[in-house]
């Protein structure tokens, strides 16, 4: 019986990181139709694992003169991440939760800035799931 | 100061995410903790949880939006400047060939933007040979070589497909917890990228070349702290050079004031005015280029 519950534990242990990570690429494979053929993907990948009020951020640099796609998805339907575009001094540039929570937003940048992206789940939608981030730019 | 600590997920609610598939619907839970880190995931806590996306807590510039930005300054092409592809057959180890696999894909990009599908297709066929020696195969396999002769004369499917192999990559890297492997693939990158930058300006005292050199300061900045996270002494040496090149980098001055941005709903975008200036004085710029090329032979020896 112990036996059992141990093959049980470590079976969930190798299992259940591998679903986590496989329900990640499924996302990223449904938010890759917002980084149209007008952008090229920036080659990183960027996710988390979220629940409740939990917030994923990351830095970003973005170069003058370039238009950026910034897609955030969660689930397998637009609209449940909430994602804010910030500047270095915590001023919100951008923030989808004014425009109903849309999945892709071009950032069109006149000069170079560093950005920091936070992103939540909407929590009228998801209570927990895995939060993707995808960057193009056009050329 | 923040506190950092290594997310842990309640078993319950990764057990919730794994038969959801796509995340619990309804209302957010009270998620206790106390379970397996799943996806080596950090959260820094500050008034609420905030967690650094995939492990790792920024972006590195593509290598791509270097090239284009050499093709628009009008800088010539310099082949020589680019790896020689036997040095692969010199490489020993998984982290010289992680940091390798970055840099071929930099030299890739360059050559891509300057219309050399000879050298591109040379370059390919090096970060196919390395993806198999990391085992990110499935990322650069024969599928992609394929994909990539077919639409060599179309610069814009070449670029987007180097990015979303190098996203491919990235993904299956993540997904088998080989966070360090992923982040010194994106090193190599970054540095070749820089490399090409100071050589293919180098005496020319280009003012736009000079601000993107200094523009990547913070890029530099990361890089350290996650490499340092990883406390793995096999990238001492990686982490030591590149903390050289912030001892370069200690002089170069960044101002940056607010403008109020401009939204427009109807195109989806927001037009950010904010002004950013940077300072790379002509010393700095010598310090930062030695100290870059230094940093690739070190890398490739």
């Amino acid at each position: 019986m112990r036996t059992a519950k141990l093959l049980s534990a470590i079976a969930l242990g190798v299992l259940l990181p591998v679903a986590a990570s496989a329900q990640c690429d499924t996302i990223a494979s449904v938010c890759e139709k917002h980084i149209t053929r007008q952008y090229i993907p920036d080659g990183q990948f960027y996710r988390a694992l979220l629940t409740g009020d939990e917030m994923a951020e990351f830095n970003l640099t973005l170069f003058g003169g370039t238009t950026y796609r910034v897609a955030a998805c969660s689930g397998l339907t637009d609209g449940n991440i909430v994602f804010s575009v910030l500047d270095r001094d915590r001023n919100v540039l951008f923030t989808n939760k004014e425009f109903g929570n849309e999945p892709y937003w071009d950032l069109s940048v006149a000069n170079t800035i560093d950005v920091t992206i936070e992103a939540q789940l909407d929590p009228a939608k998801l209570g927990s799931g895995c939060a993707v981030l995808l960057i193009g730019f056009k050329r | 100061m923040s506190v950092q600590r290594t997310i842990q997920w309640a078993f319950p609610s990764v057990l919730m995410l794994a038969l959801l598939g796509c995340g619990g619907d309804g209302p957010a839970s009270n998620g206790t903790t106390g379970g397996a880190d799943t996806l080596d995931t950090v959260v820094e806590q500050r008034t609420s949880d905030v967690m650094k996306v995939g492990g790792r807590l920024f972006n590195v510039p593509s290598p791509v939006q270097t090239a284009l930005l050499f093709r628009k300054l009008g800088l010539a092409y310099d082949k020589a400047l680019m790896l020689p592809v036997d040095q692969v057959d010199k490489l020993a180890g998984r982290n010289g060939k992680a940091l390798a696999m970055g840099m071929f894909g930099a030299d890739l990009a360059y050559a891509t933007i300057h219309k050399d599908g000879t050298k591109a297709i040379a370059g390919l066929g090096v970060i196919e040979r390395l993806s198999t020696e990391l085992e990110v195969s499935n990322a650069f396999g024969a599928d992609l070589v394929d994909r990539f002769k077919k639409n060599v004369a179309n610069e814009d499917s070449l670029l987007a497909l180097n990015g979303m192999a190098f996203r491919a990559a990235d993904t299956y890297l993540q997904d088998n917890g080989r966070n360090t492997v992923s982040v010194l693939v994106l090193t190599g990158g970054w540095v070749e990228s820089l490399y090409l930058t100071v050589n293919a300006a180098a005496g020319k005292n280009d003012q736009a070349i000079s601000t993107r050199v200094g523009e990547q300061k913070r890029t530099l900045d990361d890089l350290v702290k996650v490499l340092e996270q990883a406390q793995d002494s096999s990238l001492a040496t990686v982490v030591t050079e590149l903390k050289a090149l912030q001892q370069a980098y200690a002089g170069v001055t960044t101002s940056y004031t607010y403008e109020k941005p401009v939204t427009d709903p109807k195109t989806k975008t927001t037009h950010i005015n904010s002004k950013s200036a940077v300072t790379v004085t002509p010393e700095q710029m010598k310090a930062i280029a030695a100290q870059v090329n230094r940093m690739r032979n070190l890398i490739l020896a």
